[in-house]
């Protein structure tokens, strides 16, 4: 219940708040398969051999030097093949071979559809991220959460469309990865901290919630005065139905961090008790990230807390870093699968888990890899994504892919096809252009759809 | 997958296969391979993007024909028949690395590329001999229809149109908006309150709000001027720079530090915004901004601060390198592409409306501008070299040398007269150094040392250095004592005998100083630098100089360096070299080299100085010293002794670099800081390099170290060096003699000490009193010209792909095209060509923003294009009138925003009719005013005018940003104050991976393109932000206590709350209402009205009026 219900009546109202809002829900290019999207973000680039790729090559020639062709990497430390220190085990019916690393996402296996033939714009973190997450290497353009939320609006008028749930490290690139860029500053993701207030300027300073709502009564009145002495100025109209989205943003916001509510079976499941602390704070990302979707916000992600004090981008001690990193979101993410399947949601929810880049197959020293843009694997589950399948294929080390080469603007534009949006259509006239997330790329593909 | 594609059965069918053999002239047999195996492939893998059918042909390149093939698209022929191995076609299909792999999404099958390779190594037999044409080619560029486009044409100053109400405009533009209103029949609105109009002039010209009292001087004044007057004290006023400069900074994407991984800091890049600011307050002529914006650098007559006397148009130049940017790019060529694309993009927008930048990849898709355009910019940049330039004008700094230039002879030769005494006692030193080296006690602290040293790090060196001379000072004082020697000199003799890294240091030295182990006797490790890069090192003539420090005056007494601080009176003395700062540190300045190709092998140079660096420039990449491949390219210079410089090269083999040697190089750009400011110069500089090094320092000394009696001996290196002074005082000596020498002052063998004799000291006195004369150098960042360079047309925008025609560096084709004559970079023709009134853009889009900043929108709504994809003007006559009224009062910004904010126009109010509001509700016409949001900078500014915590102090390096509510990450700062310490906003720092959250909520742009109009949004943050930040609510605070804590009643407070908000008393129901709101909050609080916390709460909610931030 907002401030406003006092100082503005009846349901017209309420509606027409709504329809003036930037984000009002907007009518898909197409029926779409899926409302929101998950983006589980790996930081700093998950190794495809030790994880969704296996290459039984590496073991055989483990030690030597590479025979193939190595392209310039960001240390130029190029050591030799290094196999993986992990098995795979085949999962499910459809027996997708998946790593040692993540057996609780192995046991979703016949959700998922691996994709091995993912390939990034830039070895660089920065540029990759930037190209991940906008589709250009450039910093500044606007986020694929930031473009469906464009596209798309909201389904929940209380909650930013674009949520961001921080794990504690910002990607590489910085904050600029989750911008606006030129499209209006409220498609801008929103950082959900682990902290309290969650979101920034969401909890009053007053020293109780009552002054505030008798300031902002107070405030309405004097308003409404000004309003109505400039009744033609629409923008003084919105910026006051603007005060009553924000204070429910600001009831919201700790509403739906608050894990509480949860059953212990849910938080079990996530691992919100789980010996391993970035186990439990990733666990605690993922709830959220569930009830974010129950309540219509368009596009959430996940970055992640860094495991041995970095992200997946293990120039050094592959093991320990990757293990623990994997450790840290395993459990949280198969629960998340398990979650909204039970909820009836995995249907209307896309989830993808993916890196900047993936690792080079050969050492970087000797315990490490280095960053490999030539060829990595995502995955993506839920809604209209066929399930147990494996799509493209890297060369028998894992290094470049050899079949059915995907770019981030392929991933964009089966993204937003699966939430209804034709990517060539969604434009943005700017600069003298109709700019589009995907550029003048992007492919659908039908093999990897449900 | 690709079945939805007619099946190559459905092609036999349509085409004539007996036909084609007659035509074609092929045997059968290859006629049956190539429709069997070939045709069929090519229709099933191909033929979606590279046929006439396509939707859209990738790449130019058609497959359907035989020409086509052998043609190939842009990046050349597919097929060489007879080869297959080195045909484009296979090494695409086989999916070589180096080529882009077809087809895109699937491999063919092994044998379907044998079918190839066989087919193309027989001669490629191909029945399809007709070339095809497609339909929707995208060669249809057209540059002179294209230049038919209305922005291109000239400025005509048309006749200022007839109204019938004679009586409503004020000046010329009034006209032509009145005359479009009364076309319609409607009558403008009437005019704006008086308060609301000097709110509305005050905020747009100088984004804060009237005081009270002037305010009130306003409304007193009776006279006819009374507006006029107002309008020239905000024009005159310090602040309007302020404003009108933030404007001019979105266009620039201003910006402190480089975003991507570690947001770099750009040094004195505020210095850019300062010049900015003056410029605007100086109303420097925009003819001349422009030609400082490009070409600064270049102005043979540069324009001066009339105050400080400092070089105004060296700035200009500042905004072109406020790129982003990253360290280690494994590609930097693609890095450098990609940020001249930046900078061409900024450049072209803001001084042009024109989107050069679209133009990357092909022709421009619907303006007059060539790809070729693109790339004659590019090469610009290519001969364009960022620099850090001293703005301390020459002429401040030759007249002081010049009297440095007369003295320092008699110091030289005071000092080597004073010297002597030192040499004299060579041998009792060599002997006293030989005794101390026997010594048990010496031995113990060297061991002691050698134990220490390697317990600690790399960083803890020195203090184990430092622990070593006191441990010796204490053993060799007495030594000195008895035997009348200068304990500090011993000390160093004993110090360069007993540890092996500091003799290393002094090679030249080396063969005569005692060692405490005989066996060492190793060669010396110069003479052995790699001659990689000689060629270049030999053309020394070529290399470039910048600012004095370089300069060779006619009186040069070879390398003398005097220290400017401590009792030493020569800091070196140094032989055959490239030597900066000789006769001030204050003379600063930088030398390049010319470009030339990597070769991959290391390139390898000595070099000494203070606070000096040399850095190794490869394809104009900024971040030198940074990230994992490309710290190795920077070197800072900071002892006396020669050092060696190695660079290595192999990453960058066969991309152009170029060599740069900065005096002060420390200070300045060479060390991109994380956070703050790099070190200020240092009065102290100084720097040496030098390519070769043959001395064969033991051959030098055996005449010496023949002699078999060690007195004799000793007494014969003595001997030596007094001849050596002989030689040296008649410069120029022999370079060997001289290293010598030089190595004896800096390793301090030989004194030369102020505090031995009063003629030298006074000299030295003189001689650094003169030096300090002259100012600081005080750095911007500039550009100064390199080598020419033509860079050619990039296919596709693919920096591998080249183009071998020639593109030379021009002015635009759209706009005449005409190619540079002059021996530079050309930067200072495109700039003449922009500043030129025939130019048609250059006006029209400055006027156009002008009216935009005052209007809200402009004549053009799209402020930065002018082209076909941006707006048509709504007044196309005003617009040139405008822009002729602008070139003929000498360019003057502050003219036509005088002329414009005395329009009827801009005084009217903001209510429309009802005619306007329904038929024109973007008030196209502009039948009234709109009513405005304030920009984001302005909203806090006057939040801080209202708490009174502004500051408004100017200029100076930006206040560090506040960063507590954002995210930790790896290049989080430490944080700045929360209210920016009461700064206006212009001054925060602009961190672009860190932008300040408040200003950015009320769409301040994100300093990554040029922004011509920003946003204005309304979302809720901006409400979020108002009600719930700290910020808000401190300032709130400081606001409440400065009205509760004064000599006014309660009703007083309320207005002078309201007066300084809005610019106008409280209304009576305002009163009220504050009233109620008072008592109301005491009540929740149980306190009484003299309670700080309810003031600060009615203050907090005045913020949160939308009055506030809207003005009308």
């Amino acid at each position: 219940m907002g401030f406003g219900t006092l100082a503005l009546s009846g349901l017209m109202q309420q509606d027409l708040l709504a329809k003036k809002s930037p984000l009002y829900p907007r009518t898909p290019h197409f029926a779409p398969k899926a409302q929101s999207v998950i983006f589980l973000y790996m930081d700093g680039g998950v190794s495809q051999v030790d994880s969704f790729d296996p290459k039984p090559q590496l073991a055989k020639e483990n030690g030597q030097p590479p025979r193939f062709q190595v392209d310039a990497t960001v240390f130029n430390k190029n050591g030799n093949l290094l196999k993986s220190p992990w098995e795979f085990k085949r999962y499910g019916e459809s027996g997708i071979p998946i790593s040692d690393l993540f057996p609780n996402i192995g046991s979703c296996a016949d959700d998922i559809c691996i994709i091995r033939s993912m390939t990034a714009f830039s070895p660089n973190h920065p540029n990759a991220n930037y190209a991940l997450h906008s589709g250009h290497v450039l910093s500044g353009r606007p986020s694929m959460g930031a473009w469906a939320s464009y596209g798309l609006g909201t389904l929940s008028q209380d909650l930013p469309s674009y949520v961001v749930i921080h794990g504690g490290q910002v990607p590489s690139g910085g904050m600029q990865c989750f911008g606006s860029g030129f499209l209006p500053a409220n498609h801008q993701g929103s950082i959900f901290l682990s902290s309290n207030p969650a979101l920034n300027n969401t909890s009053h300073q007053e020293t109780t919630a009552a002054i505030q709502k008798r300031k902002l009564e107070f405030l309405h009145e004097m308003d409404g005065e000004f309003e109505a002495r400039l009744s033609h100025a629409e923008a003084i109209e919105s910026a006051i139905l603007n005060y009553e989205l924000a204070y429910r943003m600001q009831m919201e916001v700790p509403d739906v961090t608050d894990l509480s509510k949860e059953s212990e079976a849910t938080k079990k499941l996530y691992g919100i008790d789980a010996p391993y602390k970035n186990t439990r704070a990733y666990a605690a990302q993922c709830l959220m990230a569930r009830r974010l979707v129950e309540r219509g916000v368009r596009f959430v992600e996940l970055t992640i807390n860094p495991g041995n004090g970095d992200r997946w981008d293990q120039h050094k001690d592959l093991i320990d870093g990757h293990q623990k990193n994997a450790m840290a979101v395993d459990q949280p993410i198969a629960a998340l699968i398990k979650d909204l399947k039970s909820r009836g949601l995995l249907d209307t929810t896309l989830l993808v888990f993916s890196g900047e880049f993936g690792r080079t197959p050969f050492a970087q020293g000797t315990n490490g890899r280095d960053h490999n843009p030539q060829g990595f694997s995502l995955w993506m589950a839920g809604g209209g994504i066929k399930g147990g399948t494996i799509y493209g294929a890297t060369d028998e080390y894992g290094y470049r892919v050899v079949e059915n080469k995907l770019t981030v603007h392929d991933l964009h534009a089966n993204m937003l096809h699966l939430l209804g949006v034709d990517h060539k259509k969604l434009t943005y006239r700017f600069s003298g252009r109709d700019i589009r997330l995907t550029d003048v790329h992007g492919e659908i593909i039908p093999e990897i759809l449900a | 997958m690709f079945l939805r594609y007619p099946s190559y059965y459905a092609f036999l069918v349509l085409l004539n296969v007996p036909l084609s053999i007659s035509a074609s002239g092929l045997d059968p047999k290859s006629l049956e391979y190539f429709e069997s195996k070939i045709r069929p492939l090519l229709v099933e893998n191909c033929y979606k993007c590279h046929s006439v059918d396509s939707d859209r042909i990738k790449g130019g390149f058609l497959i359907d024909s035989k020409p086509g093939l052998l043609k190939g698209g842009e990046s050349g022929p597919a097929i060489i028949p007879g080869d297959a191995r080195n045909s484009r076609l296979i090494q695409m299909v086989e999916r070589h690395p180096d080529f882009e792999a077809m087809p895109p999404k699937s491999k063919l099958s092994k044998s379907e590329i044998a079918s190839l390779i066989t087919w193309i190594d027989r001669g490629a037999p191909d029945p399809r001999l007709e070339e095809t044409v497609a339909a929707n080619s995208l060669s249809d560029f057209n540059l002179e229809e294209r230049k038919q486009w209305w922005s291109l044409q000239p400025v005509k100053k048309p006749p200022i149109p007839r109204v019938e109400n004679q009586l409503w405009p004020t000046n010329e533009y009034d006209h032509f908006l009145l005359a479009k209103l009364e076309e319609k029949g409607w009558a403008p609105a009437v005019p704006a309150e008086h308060r609301e109009l000097i709110r509305r002039l005050s905020f747009d010209l100088i984004g804060l709000a009237p005081t009270s009292n002037e305010v009130e001087a306003f409304l007193y004044d009776k006279s006819e001027e009374a507006y006029a007057k107002q309008v020239d004290r905000l024009l005159s006023s310090p602040h309007f720079g302020e404003k009108w400069a933030r404007h001019w900074l979105d266009l620039v994407r201003y910006a402190e530090t480089k975003s991507f991984e570690a947001d770099y800091t750009m040094p004195y890049a505020y210095r850019y915004r300062d010049y900015v600011i003056r410029a605007l307050n100086d109303d420097v002529p925009y003819d001349q901004f422009v030609l400082e914006s490009l070409a600064g650098d270049l102005l043979p007559h540069p324009r001066f601060n009339p105050e400080t006397g400092e070089n105004e148009s060296v700035k200009g130049p500042g905004y072109i390198y406020l790129t982003d940017g990253q360290h280690g790019p494994p590609d930097i060529h693609e890095d450098e592409a990609r940020i001249f694309d930046g900078m061409i993009d900024a450049t072209s927008k803001a001084f042009l409306g024109s989107t050069l930048a679209c133009a990357r990849c092909h022709d421009h898709k619907f303006d007059a501008i060539t790809t070729g355009d693109y790339y004659s910019f590019y090469g610009m940049l290519r001969s364009s070299r960022l620099s850090y330039a001293n703005t301390v004008p020459m002429h401040q700094q030759n007249g002081p040398e010049k009297r440095l230039i007369q003295l320092k002879p008699r110091i030289f030769n005071l000092a080597l007269e004073d010297s002597l005494q030192d040499i004299e006692r060579i041998p009792d030193y060599l002997s006293a150094t030989r005794k101390l080296l026997d010594d048990p006690s010496v031995q113990e602290a060297l061991q002691d040392f050698i134990t220490s040293k390697e317990k600690e790090n790399k960083k803890q060196e020195g203090r184990a250095v430092e622990n070593l001379e006191a441990s010796l000072g204490k053993l060799v004082r007495p030594e000195a004592m008895e035997l009348g020697l200068e304990a500090d000199l011993l000390v160093n003799w004993v110090r360069l005998a007993l540890i092996p890294e500091s003799g290393d240091q002094w090679p030249e030295l080396e063969p005569i100083i005692p060692s405490i182990n005989p066996a060492r006797d190793k060669a010396s490790e110069n003479g052995n630098l790699s001659k990689s890069f000689a060629s270049v090192a030999r053309s020394l003539d070529k290399w470039k100089r910048q600012g004095g420090a370089f300069a060779e005056p006619e009186n040069s007494q070879g390398g003398i360096i005097l220290n400017m601080e401590g009792p030493k009176a020569i800091q070196t003395i140094i032989g055959d070299a490239v030597i900066g700062g000789q006769f001030a540190p204050r003379i600063d300045g930088a030398i390049r080299s010319p470009d030339f190709i990597l070769d991959g092998r290391p390139i390898e140079f000595q070099a000494k100085g203070r606070n000096g660096a040399v850095r190794l420039v490869v394809r104009n990449y900024e971040l030198t010293g940074r990230g994992p491949t490309t710290s190795g390219t920077y070197k800072a210079i900071d002892s006396d002794h020669w050092q060696s410089v190695h660079f290595e090269t192999y990453l960058w083999e066969g991309e152009p670099a170029y060599l740069e040697v900065q005096q002060n190089g420390v200070a300045t750009h060479s060390l991109h800081p994380r956070e703050g400011q790099p070190p200020p110069p240092c009065d102290n500089a100084y720097v040496a390099v030098r390519f070769e090094q043959d001395a064969d320092w033991k051959a030098y000394w055996q005449p010496q170290l023949d002699i078999p009696n060690q007195e004799d001996r000793d007494s014969a290196i003595a001997t030596r060096l007094k001849s050596i002074i002989g030689n040296v005082k008649s410069m120029p000596s022999d370079d060997d003699d001289t290293e010598v020498l030089g190595a004896l002052f800096s390793a301090g063998f030989i004194k030369a000490d102020t505090g031995r004799g009063l003629p030298l000291q006074k000299a030295m006195a003189e001689y650094r009193s003169i030096a300090l004369e002259i100012p600081a150098p005080s750095y911007v960042r500039s550009l100064v010209d390199g080598d020419q360079h033509d860079e050619p047309v990039y296919i596709r925008g693919s920096h591998k792909n080249p183009s071998k025609d020639d593109n030379p560096r021009r002015f635009l084709d759209g706009l005449g095209g005409s190619t540079f004559a002059g021996p530079g970079s050309g930067r200072l023709e495109w700039a003449q060509q922009v500043a030129d009134p025939t130019n048609p853009l250059t006006a029209r889009v400055r006027a156009n923003r002008l009216w935009k900043h005052l209007f809200g929108n402009g004549i053009v709504a799209t402020t930065n294009d002018f082209g076909m994809m941006g707006t048509k003007p709504t007044h196309p006559g005003l617009l040139d009138y405008l822009a002729s009224d602008l070139m003929e009062n000498g360019w003057s910004l502050k003219y036509m925003i005088r002329k414009i904010v005395l329009s009827q126009a801009y005084r009217m109010s903001s209510t429309p009719s009802q005619q306007a509001m329904d038929e024109d509700p973007g008030n196209k016409l502009l039948q009234h005013m709109p009513v405005k949001r304030l920009e984001a900078e302005a909203i806090r500014d006057h939040m801080l005018a209202c708490s009174g915590e502004i500051d408004t102090s100017m200029y100076g390096p930006s206040v560090s940003a506040y960063v507590k509510d954002l995210p930790n990450s790896r290049a989080k700062p430490a944080s700045g104050p929360l209210d920016g310490a009461g700064r206006r906003s212009i001054y925060i720092e602009m961190r672009r991976n860190f932008l300040p959250t408040f200003l950015r909520a009320f769409d301040m742009p994100n300093a990554t393109e040029s922004i011509g109009r920003r946003q204005v949004t309304n979302v809720p943050a901006q409400s979020l932000a108002l009600m719930n930040d700290p910020f808000v609510h401190e300032q709130a605070k400081a606001w409440a206590k400065r009205v509760l804590y004064s000599e006014l009643n309660l009703e007083q407070r309320i207005h002078e709350i309201h007066q300084t908000a809005f610019s106008r008393p409280a209304s009576a129901s305002e009163i009220e209402w504050a009233k109620r709101f008072l008592d109301t909050l005491a009540d929740e609080y149980g306190s009484s009205l003299d309670d700080l916390a309810v003031w600060t709460d009615l203050c907090h909610t005045i913020y949160n009026r939308k009055e506030f931030i809207y003005v009308f």
